[in-house]
C-alpha cells in the first residue's frame, strides 16, 4: 500500500518534508520544516560544524581542533602529505597570526606533566624565530634567529671571566699559578653558570668546548720561560713561550677545542721559570683585561 | 494510528525509502531513491566530501584544510595528543610528507600576516638538508642548515674574516699605535652578515657573545722589545703583551676572546711596538695571511 497524500509527508508526521533528496548530500534536521539538504562536499572538504547554523563541507574550520586519544605503543599522527612527485609539490603545515599586534605563530612539543619546547616567531621581539623551553616564546629562549639571519644561543654555555687585581709572588721558579686561586675572578658573563670565580669550569654536558685563556705576567727579573696549561679531565694542553732572561712583562695564552664529558672540569694554569724564586706576579685589571679566560660549547 | 503499508514510504512521497536507519549512521540524499546511510564512522575519522560521490568517514582528506578564526587574546590551536603514559612508543606526531625525490618540500611555516615568515623543513632540491629559511621557500635566505650527515651551518650568521692585503710601513716601533685597517683598507674574505668594514671596524648586529681573534704580524724590526696587541670593544678592552730581547726579527701578536657585545657595539684591533728609536716597524700584509681579524657570533 502506497502513500497517496497531496505532498511529501511532513516532518511533524514522521516524513522528511521533501520529495527529492539531492544525491550525495548530507541531510540535516530543520525543526518541523523539511529536512535540510547540505551542498554536496567535494574532494578536500570536511564537514565543519557552525554555531547556530547548519554544518557545511569546507576547507576551513573556524576553531581549534584536537587529535587526541590514548594510543598504547603507537603514534597519534596528523599527516600533511602531497603524493605528487613533481617540483613545487610541497606539503606545508602553515601557522599564521593576524598581524604585527597579534600573538605568536608557533608549534610546541609537550610531554604531559614534564618538559616542553616551542618553536615560532616571537611577534613581540623583532619577529625573530625562537626555539624555547616551555610554551611561551621569549621567556626561556634557547635559540634565536633574527630576521637578518644572526643566530644566538642565549642559554648555551658561554663565559668570560677576568682577574681584577694583581696576584703577587705566585710563580717564577717552581710555582704554578692556577687562575682564580688567591684572588677570585670577576665574571663578565656566565651563560649556563659553568665557571666559578675560583677558576674551575665544569662541563654541563658532554661536548666539544672552545676554551681559551690569556695570562699576563709582571714583576719579572730574569724569567725566561712561560708554560700555559689548559687542564681537563680527559687531557692536558700545554703552550710554551721562551725568551732571553728579561724583566719585561709577558703575556702568554693557550686555547683549544676540548672534548669534555658531563661534569668534567677544566682549570687554567701558568708556570714561569727562570727566576731565583716565585717572585713573579699575575697582572689583573678591570679596565683593559690582561688576564682572562673565556669559552663556549661549540659542538 | 501508524503507517501500515507493505513498503517504506518512498522519498518522493516524503519518506526515507528505508525501513530502518542505522544507529549512528549519517544520512545522505540520493535523489528520489531511498536515502543512503553512510557506514558509521570509527574513532578518529572525520566526514569528508568526495567530488561526485557520497561523503565518507575517513582518516585522510585529499586536499588542504585550514583552521581559521579571528579571536582576540586567545589561540587558534591544532593539537595532536597521545594521552597514553605506559609506553615509550606512545608518540604524538605531526608529519609533513612529499611524494618523492622529484617533489617539493615538506615543511612548517610560521607567518605573521603582512610581516615576517619563516619556513622550516627539508629542502628536497638541496641534498635533503633540514633548513630554517627567512622566506616562504626553503633555499631562499637560509639561516640554519643541518645536512643529512649532521653538519650544521648558519649561512647568514655574523661571521667574518678580513686581512691586510699589503704591508703598512713605518707604523709603530716607538710607541705609536697602529689600528688595523686605518692605513690600508682590509680585504674581506667573507662577511656573512655584512657587519665588517674594511676600515677594520666590526659592528655587532645583535647583543650576544662574539668569538673574536686577531693576528698582527710586525716586521722590519731592529731592536724592538715589546709588542702589545689590544682588542677594543665598546664594553671593554683586551690586551696581550709579547716581550723579547732587542732583536731584528718578525713578531706575531695574537689576541683571542669570547667577548660580550651589545647591538651596534664595535670592535677594533691595534698593536703597539716599543724599543725602536722611531716608528720604523711595519705591519705585514699579503697572502699567505699574516695580519688578519676574524670573528663570529658564538652565543
Amino acid at each position: 500500500m502506497a502513500y497517496y497524500g497531496t505532498g511529501p509527508i511532513k516532518v511533524a508526521d514522521g516524513g522528511t518534508g521533501s520529495s527529492s533528496l539531492t544525491d550525495t548530500s548530507v541531510l540535516v534536521g530543520n525543526g518541523t520544516s523539511a529536512i535540510t539538504v547540505l551542498a554536496a562536499g567535494v574532494d578536500g572538504e570536511l564537514i565543519a560544524g557552525r554555531a547556530s547554523a547548519d554544518p557545511l563541507f569546507s576547507t576551513i574550520a573556524n576553531g581549534n581542533f584536537n587529535f587526541s586519544t590514548s594510543a598504547v605503543a603507537a603514534a597519534v599522527t596528523c599527516t600533511v602529505e602531497n603524493t605528487s612527485d613533481t617540483a613545487n609539490s610541497n606539503a606545508i603545515t602553515y601557522i599564521e597570526t593576524g598581524g604585527m599586534s597579534s600573538g605568536d605563530p608557533k608549534n610546541f612539543w609537550l610531554i604531559s606533566g614534564s618538559n616542553s619546547f616551542a618553536t615560532g616567531i616571537d611577534n613581540s621581539a623583532s619577529n625573530r624565530l625562537v626555539i624555547c623551553s616551555g610554551t611561551a616564546l621569549g621567556t626561556t629562549d634557547r635559540m634565536r634567529i633574527e630576521t637578518t639571519g644572526a643566530v644566538t644561543w642565549p642559554a648555551n654555555v658561554a663565559f668570560l671571566s677576568f682577574l681584577p687585581t694583581d696576584v703577587t709572588n705566585v710563580t717564577g721558579q717552581s710555582g704554578t699559578y692556577a687562575l682564580g686561586a688567591g684572588t677570585a675572578l670577576t665574571e663578565v658573563f656566565d651563560q649556563g653558570s659553568a665557571i666559578t670565580t675560583g677558576g674551575t669550569f665544569t662541563a654541563p654536558v658532554t661536548g666539544r668546548y672552545d676554551l681559551r685563556v690569556n695570562f699576563t705576567v709582571i714583576g719579572t727579573t730574569i724569567a725566561n720561560k712561560f708554560n700555559a696549561a689548559l687542564v681537563t679531565e680527559n687531557r692536558t694542553y700545554i703552550s710554551t713561550y721562551s725568551r732571553a732572561a728579561s724583566n719585561a712583562n709577558q703575556s702568554w695564552y693557550i686555547d683549544g677545542i676540548c672534548d669534555m664529558d658531563a661534569a668534567d672540569i677544566a682549570t687554567f694554569q701558568l708556570a714561569v721559570t727562570g727566576e731565583a724564586a716565585d717572585t713573579d706576579d699575575i697582572d689583573g685589571a678591570s679596565g683593559t683585561l690582561v688576564t682572562f679566560v673565556s669559552g663556549t660549547l661549540v659542538a | 494510528m501508524g503507517y501500515i503499508g507493505a513498503t517504506p514510504i518512498s522519498v518522493n512521497a516524503g519518506g526515507t525509502g528505508q525501513s530502518t536507519l542505522t544507529d549512528g549512521g549519517v544520512l545522505v540524499g540520493n535523489g528520489t531513491s531511498a536515502i543512503t546511510q553512510l557506514a558509521v564512522g570509527g574513532n578518529g575519522t572525520l566526514l569528508r566530501g568526495t567530488t561526485g560521490a557520497d561523503p565518507l568517514f575517513s582518516q585522510t582528506c585529499p586536499g588542504s584544510f585550514s583552521f581559521v578564526r579571528t579571536v582576540s587574546g586567545s589561540n587558534t590551536q591544532l593539537s595532536i595528543i597521545n594521552n597514553d603514559n605506559t609506553s615509550v612508543n606512545s608518540t604524538a606526531v605531526l608529519q609533513n610528507q612529499t611524494g618523492g625525490t622529484s617533489s617539493g618540500d615538506p615543511m612548517i611555516q610560521y607567518s605573521i600576516s603582512g610581516s615576517t615568515i619563516f619556513s622550516h623543513g627539508i629542502d628536497n632540491s638541496d641534498s635533503d638538508n633540514l633548513k630554517v629559511s627567512i622566506s616562504s621557500a626553503l633555499g631562499t635566505s637560509d639561516a640554519f642548515i643541518i645536512t643529512t650527515s649532521g653538519v650544521v651551518t648558519f649561512p647568514l650568521n655574523s661571521c667574518f674574516l678580513a686581512y691586510l692585503g699589503s704591508t703598512d710601513a713605518n707604523v709603530t716601533g716607538n710607541g705609536a699605535s697602529y689600528t688595523l685597517g686605518s692605513v690600508t683598507a682590509l680585504t674581506e674574505i667573507f662577511d656573512l652578515h655584512g657587519d665588517f668594514n674594511t676600515n677594520g671596524t666590526f659592528t655587532a648586529p645583535v647583543t650576544g657573545r662574539y668569538d673574536l681573534r686577531a693576528f698582527m704580524y710586525v716586521s722590519d724590526t731592529t731592536i724592538a722589545t715589546s709588542f702589545v696587541i689590544t682588542l677594543t670593544t665598546s664594553n671593554r678592552s683586551y690586551s696581550s703583551t709579547f716581550s723579547r730581547a732587542a732583536l731584528a726579527a718578525d713578531q706575531s701578536c695574537i689576541i683571542s676572546v669570547i667577548a660580550d657585545m651589545d647591538t651596534n657595539d664595535t670592535a677594533t684591533v691595534a698593536v703597539v711596538a716599543n724599543g725602536e728609536a722611531g716608528n720604523t716597524d711595519d705591519v705585514s700584509g699579503g697572502s699567505p695571511l699574516l695580519t688578519y681579524f676574524c670573528g663570529t657570533l658564538a652565543a
